[in-house]
């Protein structure tokens, strides 16, 4: 059987999972750390760096060092929430050909998906290196409230990683599948997601015959951890502001120090009452002065300032839980997933809720990888007796009339579904119809995402509302979405497939994998030269290292005289070559310093 | 048609024929319960009083049944064994074989699943739009929530195409799907409280009006076969009670059954456990009344058991004769004691509120006794069942409406309406619902058209039968009413909207 790997693509941090001998397990990558983080930079010298690295030249490289670029992933330009990012990133943010994201790294313009990939690509490098062998399908999770175009945007990502996603699925909902899976339990779950960047909402009911059901989910795409950092960050602004009458966001490298302090102040206050802030020369004053800031900032001031955050949070799992019609005794267990809930506010806003204690046994951090493994495994083996029955997370219909929405398949809807109805023309005369397909639940078409879009003609010409068109959605199991429109009087049809958009074209999006399949195999290769190289450094030094002891032993001999000229020789032709780089010629020269070295150490082992 | 019998021909029960499981009315169970073997038809037929063509029939029918036959061979049997194994009919209850709607070609065609799973597939696939949610889940009718919780996990186990991710299953894939589709929403509706009780409304309603469609048929839908059994067992009684002459009624006591090996003695069924006791009953009967014949036929029975010859006729026909004058006598009596053994049962019917059940009982009361107080009795009940099914007609199309099945919709209103022809509103939904179904427009028209007529002054009626004449092209017609429409409604602007269409068609 295929391996899967399953992976969790978060707005911070990311993590990926495998099912060993049928128990899910986190790979931990190259530094021995369960999480990587979701970060991408460009170093001055054009190195890519991707993880622990790359966030540990964030504060010097701020500019071309991007996070969370999850919070744009499939977004348009114009939304909102772009605008947001743009003011709090400081990586430039541009807008791209079709009216999509990307974002500009030292004059070169990558899409959000290209970043993505480099972290999906990381992910998939910690697997390889850890199972020794190449892993081509993959589970990834995304927020329960991701719209198809953030969908589709995160499987080109996938497929630029050179990954085949066989399934996209939800985070709550792979959290619920790692809390019950294979432990025969039968009760309704409501899975807590705070995470980075999102917070998601989620009912299931865990069943006989290992069914998951989605019963409800619902959530907030721009609403995390890092909305609880900015506040932080405002605090801290402001205060410097009043103090210093100077503006801190004005300065990038500043902005991501505040970012870097004001993240680890809020951890930190998830197990102390208060913690200090201190950053030494943020700033240098008009007067050629440096300033630091230096602040203390407590449990009750962080609650203080994110107190709304948290309501917001409350105020959507009432209003899923009134949607599914379930009451808070209805649900049996609470799952709290994401760093975010770490925070003891969010644990007693939830238990008083609730009015019950979250489940403890599972890690916020790892437990939506490991239920995305599980699920690629069922999917994969027949044998394992799970199956998941997700739901459309939004509304899926058409814009009508006046530019009004008209809902098709409500949201919660069990997939795979389809559903039909009869649509008039609203013109005299009216031949052609155009059937806009969107998503969303607000009922002017303008705030709900467009998906795609064809024409259906060839209609009789008669008065509005006369020819009657049969439109049908169908959902399949792979949420891949159909539409079709039937002219009722002539049964003529026309269908598409909705292929939502990431933002990039066919074309854009081959490009993107050849780079990233070449840029791969580069890589690899200079994995390869590097070990080739620092083996011959190596046996050099040891060389080196034994060689006046050597030269001592053997000089009373011809014989010996002979082999430390030969030695001489080959240390230089070696050093020659990793000089050059070539990493071929290097390895030329591997095998006798190799037999050198072993040589010398006999020597000087044999000599008392 | 007497004729196609001859007169002094003796019908045989044909052995091992489960009589309980006849698909037969009372009065031809009447008949059957008078074959003995050696009672010739015409006395049979002078027996019953039924006219001589009706006999006919009967014997024609309980031939064609292979429940009795002439002559000296009794038929085969269709069944081989004689006592068919009932399948269990507790919760929950076995799923009703139906007729497969596949060919061998579609079993055939090639796909990752198992042999058993694709016939699974296909059998409802098949039926997918025509049984209900219950029957769908494969639970009973009274389960709780939990049930149909289990049951749907069961199936979305085996249906959902995720259990064969990357298997090439070709068109099952679309069939597990449409299947799994169907699942979800008979498990969303029945889960859910408020809808799994407008579901059952709804179901409840198609039954009773499935059983009232049958019943207008002139079948007998409501176990009112149990009853009709059950009276006449009581009519048997009946002609014993009156003891016209208490002689004969010790007779069939003092006399052993015979056991002739040439006798027709039907399998015992001892094991089947049937909880139809009135049927259960009639056999009893029919064993047990078999000497109740004539004493001549008796003896002469007596005098040759196996192949008896038949009774001179003179002879049989004075015996027919004198038992007829006997009968007669004590009929009247009995019937009236069936009849109000029916009315009875209606009545209490009625006072359950079983409108339906009531008056199929009458029905069948006035079959055997014409009364006409009886008469009215049945007239009034009757209408009151149609009053009663014209409204759940109209639930159920209402409900139907709202699903956008307008074809269901349609017609159920056109059933609604036959119950209360006089109300226009059903006429009207009736003609919108044939209208959006696009199915007869000449219907709607009528339906339209009868609105119309009955409120004149209803505006919207009018504008639903302009719609009905503009969808057919009657563009004159359809200005006309919406002429008349907007004189009575003057600010609608839909009316003004649609007649300013009409009048660009029609010119």
């Amino acid at each position: 059987m295929e391996r899967v790997i399953g992976i969790d693509l978060g707005t911070t941090n990311s993590c990926v999972a495998v099912m060993e001998n049928g128990s899910p397990t986190v790979i931990p990558n190259r530094g021995g750390y369960k999480t990587t983080p979701s970060m991408m930079a460009i170093t001055e010298a054009g190195k890519k760096l991707v993880g622990h690295i790359a966030k540990r030249q964030a504060i010097t490289n701020a500019e071309n060092t991007v996070f969370a670029a999850k919070r744009l992933i499939g977004r348009k330009f114009s939304s909102p929430q772009v605008k947001n990012a743009i003011a709090t990133s400081a990586y430039r943010i541009v807008e791209g050909p079709h009216g999509d994201v990307r974002i500009q790294l030292r004059g070169k313009t990558f899409g959000v998906a290209e970043i993505s990939a480099m972290i999906l690509q990381e992910m998939k490098v910690i697997a390889e290196d850890y199972l020794g062998g190449t892993v081509q399908k993959a589970v990834i999770t995304v927020p329960a409230y991701f719209n198809d175009n953030q969908r589709q945007a995160t499987k080109d990502a996938g497929a630029i990683a050179g990954l085949d996603v066989i399934r996209i699925i939800n985070e709550p909902t792979a959290a619920a599948l790692a809390y019950g899976f294979g432990k025969d339990l039968e009760r309704t779950v409501a899975v807590y997601d705070l995470g980075g960047g999102t917070f998601d909402i989620s009912i299931l009911e865990i069943g006989a015959h290992g069914v998951f059901r989605v019963v409800a989910t619902a959530g907030d795409t721009f609403l995390g951890g890092e909305d609880f950092d900015a506040r932080v960050i405002d605090w801290l602004v402001e205060g410097f502001q009043q103090e210093h009458g100077i503006d801190l966001r004005q300065d990038r490298m500043a902005l991501q120090r505040l970012k870097d302090a004001a993240e680890k102040a809020k951890c930190e206050l998830s197990a102390t009452r208060e913690t200090e802030i201190n950053l030494p020369f943020i700033i240098s004053s008009g007067r050629n002065e440096a300033l630091h800031l230096q602040r203390v900032i407590s449990r009750e001031t962080l609650e203080a300032l994110c107190s709304d955050l948290v309501e917001r949070t409350v105020d959507i799992v009432r209003q899923t839980l009134e949607d599914a019609q379930l009451g808070k005794e209805d649900i049996e267990e609470v799952i709290l997933v994401g760093g975010m809930t770490r925070m003891p506010r969010i644990q007693e806003s939830v238990s008083e809720f609730f009015g019950r204690e979250p489940c403890k046994g599972v890690h916020p951090d790892e437990v939506v990888a490991l239920g995305a493994a599980i699920q690629g495994s069922a999917l994969m083996d027949t044998k394992t007796e799970m199956v998941l029955l997700d739901v459309t997370p939004h509304t899926l219909g058409i814009l009508t009339q006046g530019g009004n929405f008209r809902g098709i398949i409500p949201q919660n809807t069990t997939v795979p579904t389809s559903r039909s109805e009869i649509f008039t023309t609203s013109r005299d005369n009216q031949t052609a119809v155009k059937i806009l397909v969107m998503q969303g639940e607000h009922e002017k078409g303008d705030q709900n995402e467009l998906l795609g879009e064809f024409v259906l003609t060839g209609l009789r010409k008669a008065p509005k509302g006369q020819v009657e068109i049969d439109v049908n959605f169908e959902i399949n199991a792979d949420g891949i979405v159909s539409v079709s429109a039937k002219d009722m009087e002539t049964g003529q049809q026309q269908a598409i497939q909705v292929t939502a958009s990431s933002g990039l074209t066919q074309q854009e999006l081959k490009q993107m994998i050849d780079a990233a399949q070449g840029e791969m195999l580069e890589r690899r290769a200079s994995e390869d030269t590097e070990a080739t190289k620092q083996e011959a450094q190596r046996l050099i030094a040891e060389i080196d290292r034994l060689f006046p002891q050597v030269e001592q032993i053997v000089a009373s001999s011809d014989f010996g005289r002979d082999a430390t000229e030969k030695a001489r020789g080959i240390l230089s032709k070696a050093r020659a070559a990793v000089q050059s780089g070539n990493t071929a010629q290097i390895k030329e020269h591997l095998d006798a310093l190799g037999r050198t070295a072993r040589m010398f150490r006999g020597v000087v082992q044999k000599t008392p | 048609m007497t004729d196609s019998f001859d007169q002094s021909s003796v019908p045989k029960l044909a052995p091992g024929c489960d009589l309980t499981k006849l698909p037969i009315g009372a009065r031809e169970g009447f008949v059957l319960s008078r074959i003995d073997g050696a009672t010739s038809v015409g006395s049979i037929a002078a027996l019953c009083g039924f006219p001589g063509d009706e006999i006919a029939r009967i014997f024609t029918r309980l031939v064609e049944l292979r429940a009795a036959y002439f002559g000296a061979e009794p038929p085969p049997q269709p069944r081989a064994e004689p006592v068919r194994p009932e399948p269990p009919r507790a919760t929950p209850p076995a799923r009703p074989t139906r007729e497969r709607r596949w060919s061998a070609a579609d079993l055939d065609e090639p796909a990752d699943l198992d042999r058993a799973l694709k016939i699974r597939v296909l059998d409802l696939h098949g039926w997918l739009e025509e049984i209900d949610h219950y029957e769908l889940l494969g639970v009973a009718r009274d389960v709780d929530r939990k049930a149909i919780k289990s049951a749907y996990y069961a199936l979305a186990a085996t249906f959902h195409t995720d259990r064969h991710f990357g298997k090439s299953l070709g068109s099952f894939k679309a069939k597990m799907e449409a299947i799994f589709g169907r699942l979800t929403v008979a498990h969303d509706t029945l889960a859910n409280k408020t809808r799994r009780a407008e579901y059952d409304a709804y179901v409840a309603d198609r039954d009773r009006t499935r059983a009232f469609e049958r019943y207008l048929a002139g079948e007998d839908p409501y176990e009112g076969h149990g009853v009709a059994l059950e009276a006449e067992a009581a009519m048997a009684d009946a002609q014993v009670a009156p003891a016209v002459e208490p002689v004969t009624q010790q007779e069939p006591a003092s006399e052993p059954a015979p056991a002739a090996p040439g006798e027709a003695t039907p399998a015992a069924p001892a094991s089947r456990g049937s909880d139809d006791a009135a049927a259960q009953r009639l056999r009893r009967e029919l064993l047990a009344r078999r000497p109740v014949g004539p004493t001549t036929v008796s003896r002469v029975r007596a005098a040759a058991p196996i192949t008896p010859p038949p009774p001179p006729a003179e002879q049989a026909q004075a015996a027919a004769d004198a038992l007829r004058r006997r009968y007669e006598t004590g009929k009247e009596m009995a019937r009236r004691t069936v009849a109000r053994r029916l009315t009875d049962a209606a009545e209490a019917a009625l006072t359950k509120d079983d409108v339906l059940s009531a008056a199929n009982n009458l029905r069948l009361a006035l079959s055997y006794d014409e009364t006409p107080e009886l008469r009215s009795r049945y007239e009034e009940v009757n209408q009151r069942a149609r009053d009663l099914m014209a409204h759940t007609y109209l639930k159920q199309a209402r409900y139907e409406e709202q699903a956008g099945k307008w074809d269901a919709a349609a017609m159920n209103y056109a059933k609604a309406h036959e119950g209360r022809p006089d109300d226009a509103n059903i006429c009207e939904r009736a003609a919108n619902a044939l209208r959006m179904a696009g199915r007869d427009m000449h219907k709607a028209a009528r339906f339209a058209e009868l609105a119309v007529q009955k409120s004149p002054s209803a505006a919207d009626f009018r504008v639903t039968l302009a719609a009905v004449y503009l969808d057919a092209g009657l563009f004159l017609r359809a200005r006309s009413e919406l002429e008349q429409a907007a004189k009575i409604d003057p600010n609608n602007n839909t009316i003004k909207d649609l007649l300013a269409r009409a009048r660009k068609m029609a010119s």
